[in-house]
């Protein structure tokens, strides 16, 4: 293979893509070995490679997840008021349980920004496998309460919530805990679903433990 | 590391001992050797053995007066190497299916080096900048190490659109290095 055919493939690119037979692989490396451009080229996307599996995208910032049983309590009864026109005067005017302030706060925020009932999907391992995603309406705040089984290879794990066309939507860090409820905007109609990665002790790439799909079909 | 075409001169400096050309030697091509070996699917506990054979072989070849073109000596240094290996797959099968890379995303992986932390924060930077799905489908294919084909069916996209975008974030990210000064203090 010479410079210009080299050039003229793609090779680079396929090359680190892995679209290349063994033999062809060969015939580059013998050429790129030689070749100072393909030389920079090949070691640019090796360090491309590692910076990108080293990278891990700020999480957008999302409300902390509350305790199961409390968000259980009080929610619907806060959300409930806030329908009813009580939402000016704030839970934490009735609830003020200084052990409770973050969440107190978070639940406020949930009043304020999702002005609705909660559609709620169980995220477990008895609902992972079932014959059909659960489908949702849109136009109402999701509250997905993931269950998550620890192990003892990680330490805690994040929620990944992927819509239409893989677009992430959003990461929520999960503490290695029971279950999770983790609130969503509404969302519009479309297939999505909610990856959760446990992050490993030894510090590797994370590790894909539950994927639970869901719709979300017009209203 | 400086990328230059080899030639004779290089070989004779080798062979006399010279320590600027002997360093550069020992530094140069573990880097690449470790991706070729990659992409036989050595396993990763024995690449590094592997490499280092390698190099003492094209010593002693040097030594011997054995390369007879020294504008071809990266080829004959590839070559060796992946001599070394197939042997290495007769003597020993503790070898994995492409793919099986897990090993290689450990924090002690040797490859890391020749990543420096201004190179890694031009590649975030050019990540931040992507759009966000160009950057998740880039993320799928460096960090997952999954198949191409499932990525690509994963996103709706084909092969050659991945070659595009994984071209345009290498050209941005080199072209952001090559700006920094700390990359070319002279400039």
């Amino acid at each position: 293979m010479d410079h210009h055919s080299a050039i003229d493939s793609q090779a680079a690119e396929r090359y680190t893509l892995a679209e290349m037979n063994q033999a062809e692989r060969a015939d580059f490396e013998m050429h790129y070995f030689d070749c100072t451009v393909c030389t920079a080229d090949v070691l640019a996307y090796e360090k491309l490679r590692m910076a990108v599996r080293d990278w891990n995208p700020k999480p957008v910032p999302v409300p902390v997840p509350v305790p199961p049983d409390l968000l259980r309590r009080i929610a619907p009864w806060a959300i409930a008021a806030s329908i009813a026109g009580w939402g000016c005067v704030g839970i934490d005017h009735v609830v003020t349980l200084p052990q409770y302030a973050a969440q107190v706060h978070y639940l406020n925020n949930l009043v304020d920004q999702f002005r609705g009932v909660p559609e709620q999907i169980e995220m477990t391992p008895g609902t992972r496998s079932a014959a059909m995603p659960p489908n949702v309406k849109s136009g109402r705040p999701l509250l997905l309460n993931v269950e998550i089984l620890p192990h003892e290879d990680y330490v805690s794990y994040r929620g990944v919530l992927y819509g239409p066309g893989n677009a992430m939507i959003q990461t929520t860090p999960i503490a290695v805990d029971t279950t999770v409820p983790v609130v969503v905007r509404p969302l519009p109609a479309g297939s999505y679903k909610m990856v959760i990665e446990g992050v490993r002790k030894d510090g590797n790439r994370p590790k894909i433990t539950a994927t639970y799909p869901f719709v979300v079909s017009g209203s | 590391m400086d990328h230059f075409p080899f030639d004779d001169d290089y070989v004779r400096r080798l062979r006399d001992g010279d320590r600027f050309t002997g360093e550069h030697f020992g530094s140069y091509f573990p880097p690449m050797l470790r991706i070729v070996l990659r992409g036989m699917g050595v396993h990763a506990d024995t690449i590094e053995d592997i490499i280092q054979e390698t190099l003492m072989r094209v010593l002693a070849a040097v030594q011997a007066d054995k390369i007879r073109d020294g504008h071809a000596f990266g080829g004959f240094v590839v070559t060796v190497c992946r001599n070394t290996a197939q042997e290495g797959f007769r003597k020993n099968p503790k070898t994995e299916s492409i793919g099986e890379r897990d090993v290689w995303s450990s924090r002690d992986d040797p490859q890391r080096e020749i990543l420096s932390r201004e190179e890694a924060r031009h590649v975030r930077d050019v990540l931040l900048e992507m759009k966000p799905r160009d950057a998740e489908i880039l993320r799928a294919v460096c960090l997952e190490e999954r198949d191409k084909d499932e990525v690509c069916r994963t996103f709706g996209i084909d092969r050659a659109y991945l070659r595009v975008l994984i071209h345009r974030a290498k050209e941005e990210f080199r072209k952001r290095a090559e700006r920094d000064p700390l990359f070319f203090p002279d400039h």
